[in-house]
């Protein structure tokens, strides 16, 4: 089952270069060349099998990561183990290219606006410096940077780390992900001390596609933020003041944490309700504020299962399987545009066809199990 | 009949010389309308509270706008503001705020030289601020023929507890001129 699950990220991670930007040379070897140029035609050209392609990878990966999490005592005896099974998954994701969304090319050009050209991508914007050669594969470079100052100074060590190289720079990019993401799926285990409450995070497709494979900054935004809440919960002063400083750290990253900054009043709140509101109010802001800003993106789904991941498991397993099924659902927006190769058309109500599906079989199973369970009773 | 063929030949002829304006503005991309250089709307003006605080404040953008580029849209910024507070009290005939404001925006136009220059000293393509400043360049010099030509030439400033001093406004209006074509020249040839 685990092999299974390695495996089949092993080969998302080889077919993620067939996504390669056409105005992206990552290396001229010619080894890359040969290795690079047949995924290349097949995603550009043969769309339709593409989509058909991640349509079953997405599948099998949710199918297998329902296993482990159901035998996740029998899989992963103890958290040494489910380490060790994380860190080569890590390994092997962060040397994918990230595939579906731009937003890390996105990073890796503010960064270089602020640390190579000394700009302030506050007030310049990428595509203001017209001989920037990533201006060919960077979008939105006609935005100012989008995110907060400490953002902009983190992504310092992998602009520094990748000393030009594009590619070197996007696996530091990604090395930084990984760390990140390590680091929070050890929080959790040191919080929760429950293996499913770090599987239902650590292994769901999503967070491996988002975090690992396309390298969003989401989870960078959470860890603090979550930490932030957790460190607030102390009686020592030091902690309280340091927990409020994560939170507003994590604002300077995002906007988004800053609905979670009336939790900080709610003292007599257990910590599961704590956690349980902050995945509301979070998945609520997900849902409304997404559309109304841009849209449904899938890595907002990382503000929520984040914060879920802290809940006790049974008591909000029905919140657990929401966010898988929502999860898939929102990783299946990505099929419309790589069987169509645009966004437009019919591919805005395709998108939503696709996030609704699985979140309505879901519940209609849920309320057949109700039904049964009612009537047995009875 | 002859008027006939006179008017067919006219209408082939108006048709033609249609056709081929058309082809010339579609082809060519010829447009008489050049996208203006706009100056702001005026801000805190000399007497108001915020003046001071809004001076400040352009004083403390100066390291937030770090950076060749930035420091070239804070100049063109302060450059185009101080013009059109030197404009305003100059209409309302506050002419020794008004040369100073005039002054202020000069230093900061003449400031772009320098920032150019490190642009292109760190290999920055500043083709498009190049063209903008000469854009800027233009309507500033506007501005200021249109104020040499409703302004006196001199003024006698008589301050109520100093000595009475003389303004000569439209040398004033000369030395911003000329530094501003010198500026633009400047500029052009980096």
């Amino acid at each position: 089952m685990t092999i299974a699950f390695f495996i089949i990220f092993l080969f998302l991670s080889i077919v993620s270069y067939g996504f390669i930007d056409p105005n992206l040379i990552l290396s001229s070897h010619p080894l890359v060349i040969s290795f690079i140029k047949p995924l290349f035609h097949i995603v550009y050209q043969q769309r339709l099998f593409t989509a058909g392609l991640f349509f079953i990878i997405l599948l099998t990966q949710f199918f297998l990561f329902r296993k482990i999490f159901i035998n996740s005592q029998r899989v992963f005896p103890s958290i040494q183990s489910l380490f060790k099974y994380l860190f080569p998954l890590a390994c092997i994701l962060v040397i994918s290219y990230p595939m579906v969304s731009y937003d890390l090319f996105n990073y890796m050009t503010t960064a270089k606006v602020t640390f190579t050209h000394l700009e302030n991508p506050y007030i310049v914007m990428p595509i203001e410096i017209a001989n920037e050669p990533n201006l060919f594969f960077t979008r939105a470079a006609n935005k100012l940077a989008l995110y907060g100052p400490i953002w902009i100074l983190l992504t310092w060590i992998p602009h520094a780390l990748g000393m030009g190289n594009i590619w070197q720079t996007i696996i530091s990019f990604k090395l930084m992900s990984a760390f990140w993401y390590l680091s929070f799926c050890f929080l959790v285990w040191r919080v929760t001390k429950n293996m499913k409450n770090v599987i239902f995070f650590a292994l769901n497709p999503l967070v491996l596609i988002e975090v690992l494979v396309v390298g969003h900054n989401d989870l960078v935004m959470m860890a603090l933020s979550l930490s932030g809440i957790l460190l607030w919960e102390s009686k020592k002063l030091v902690n309280r003041i340091s927990g409020l400083m994560l939170l507003v750290f994590s604002m300077c990253i995002k906007g988004a944490t800053v609905v979670l900054l009336p939790l900080l009043f709610l003292r007599k709140f257990s910590r599961d309700k704590i956690f349980l509101l902050a995945s509301f109010l979070l998945l609520i802001l997900f849902i409304i504020a997404g559309p109304i800003r841009e849209e449904l993106y899938p890595w907002y789904a990382i503000w929520f299962l984040s914060s879920a991941s802290f809940l006790s498991y049974p008591k909000y397993l029905w919140f657990w399987q929401f966010g898988i099924v929502f999860s898939l659902g929102l990783e299946l927006r990505y099929i419309p545009y790589m069987a169509m190769g645009y966004y437009e058309g019919p591919g805005p109500m395709l998108r939503t066809v696709l996030t609704i599906i699985p979140v309505v079989v879901w519940g209609l199973w849920k309320l057949k199990n109700f039904q049964i369970s009612k009537i047995k009773k009875s | 009949m002859y008027s006939k063929e006179r008017e067919e030949y006219m209408r082939t002829f108006l048709l033609n010389v249609t056709i081929s304006i058309f082809l010339l503005f579609v082809i060519c991309h010829l447009s008489f309308v050049r996208a203006a250089y706009m100056l702001p709307y005026p801000s805190y003006m000399p007497g108001n509270r915020l003046y001071a605080v809004s001076r400040m404040i352009d004083r403390m953008k100066k390291y937030w706008y770090f950076g060749a580029i930035s420091q070239v849209k804070y100049h063109l910024e302060l450059s185009d503001k101080y013009l059109v507070e030197a404009k305003t009290l100059f209409e309302y005939k506050q002419y020794m705020l008004a040369t100073d404001a005039l002054l202020r925006s000069t230093e900061a136009f003449q400031a772009l030289e320098d920032d150019i220059r490190r642009g292109v000293d760190q290999n920055k393509d500043m083709t498009v601020f190049v063209d903008e400043i000469e854009d800027a360049g233009s309507v500033h010099q506007e501005v200021l023929l249109s104020l040499k030509s409703s302004t006196p030439e001199t003024f006698l400033w008589t301050p109520e507890k100093a000595s009475s001093s003389d303004l000569f406004l439209s040398k004033e209006f000369d030395y911003a001129y000329d530094l501003i074509s010198s500026t633009v020249e400047k500029v052009k040839q980096l």
